[in-house]
């Protein structure tokens, strides 16, 4: 060590001054003692946990909740998938879909009101191939004895249907009294038999306002 | 002696060491006793893995290095090299005393933080090159070259040189 290196550790011994104060070493074992951080995880584990079961029940409950409206409409339990959302198919089979668009479409275009006939027909695509009276075409595979909620049926079995459902403005040629015109409403619903595709049952009543059926799939949207 | 013990008698033994070469290191004390806590409290939850007694005092600079170390790269930015180093308890104090300390001080903290590292371990701490080495977490000779580039730094700065005579006068 040369003179300079001497002198430089000389001043640096001689220019640092006594710590303020001395530091508590138990300060330091008790901030990392274990049973410190037990304390403190404890309480949040405990609170964790019941987050974590609140989330479980209200989970399980809209599941139970889903299930059941579904069991109610379907009569097929809680593994068929629910039939919401617009555009997909739930509750509904590919040949389902087809069949309740195709009844639709012939039901909606022998239906039209007379105040519409000077509209546009349909130009083939398949979306404006919906008659111009139709506002909502919505569907729901479900059993026939089922189908007394939506509209009165015939039977009470349990053979498979599809409920056709039709929002818009309608006029049905029915048999009445003389000099009876014909019925018009603005909700109509059509009750298929699943396998065979003959419609089984039908209504047309005027609600206001017009209600789709509830947890269908939504064969058209105007 | 249960390990508690026996590390509350190390930090009563080397606190003060500890606390006046992180106070060189960072040039003020809250943030040099911030730096020793932060050490110790580190040491301490790997106490019972250091073994060798003698081991004790290397492991803990060697994390106390470490830290300030990361602790410069992180508040790099927000060091500003100034002309004069603010030194509060400096109004009643010897002028000669405080004249030496800030230019100590200022010659210090215009240095690189691993020539400083350096210099405290080498000259303050009077650790040899392979302790030095060891806190650092470097070779040999990366610690020969902080120490050398370190020493001319400070026999450039005058106010240092001057401060060094005045205090050999003393």
């Amino acid at each position: 060590m040369n003179e300079f290196e001497t002198d430089l550790a000389t001043a640096l011994r001689s220019v640092v001054p006594a710590p303020p104060e001395d530091i508590d070493p138990m300060k330091i074992v008790d901030a990392t003692r274990p049973g410190r951080l037990r304390t403190v995880a404890a309480p949040l584990g405990v609170a964790l946990a019941v987050v974590c079961v609140a989330l479980a029940v209200v989970i399980v409950g809209q599941v139970h909740q889903g299930g059941k409206q579904e069991a109610g409409a379907t009569g097929r339990g809680f593994s068929t998938p629910a039939p919401t959302a617009v555009g997909q198919d739930g509750g509904l089979t590919t040949a389902q879909r087809a069949l309740a668009i195709r009844i639709a479409k012939a039901s909606a275009r022998t239906s039209i009101p007379a105040a519409w006939n000077s509209t546009s027909p349909a130009d083939g695509n398949e979306d404006s191939a919906w008659p111009p009276n139709v506002q909502e075409v919505s569907a729901i595979a479900t059993t026939h004895a089922s189908a007394a909620k939506y509209v009165a049926t015939s039977g009470a079995d349990p053979s498979q249907v599809i409920v056709i459902r039709l929002v818009g403005d309608f006029s049905w040629d029915t048999t009445g009294p003389v000099n009876h015109g014909p019925t018009v409403g603005n909700v109509a619903t059509i009750v298929v038999d699943a396998r065979s595709g003959r419609t089984t049952d039908a209504g047309l009543e005027q609600q206001q306002p017009p209600k789709s059926l509830p947890n269908a799939t939504v064969l058209y949207q105007r | 002696m249960d390990h508690e013990e026996e590390f509350s008698t190390f930090v009563r033994l080397c606190a003060a060491d500890l606390q006046r070469a992180a106070w060189l290191l960072t040039g003020d004390w809250s943030s040099a006793q911030d730096l020793v806590q932060t050490s110790l409290a580190k040491t301490w939850l790997r106490w019972s893995s250091i073994r060798r007694r003698d081991a004790q005092p290397a492991y803990v600079r060697r994390v106390m290095m470490t830290t300030f170390l990361a602790w410069r790269r992180r508040r790099w930015s927000c060091e500003v090299a100034v002309d004069q180093v603010p030194e509060p308890g400096a109004i009643e104090d010897l002028a000669g005393e405080v004249s030496q300390r800030a230019a100590v001080s200022e010659a210090l903290r215009r240095l690189p933080k691993q020539q400083r590292a350096a210099v405290v371990l080498r000259y303050f701490a009077d650790l040899t090159e392979q302790d030095t080495a060891y806190a650092m977490r470097c070779s040999v000779g990366t610690v020969k070259s902080h120490t050398a580039r370190a020493l001319a730094n400070l026999r450039a700065n005058g106010a240092l040189q001057a401060a060094m005579v005045d205090g050999s006068r003393r």
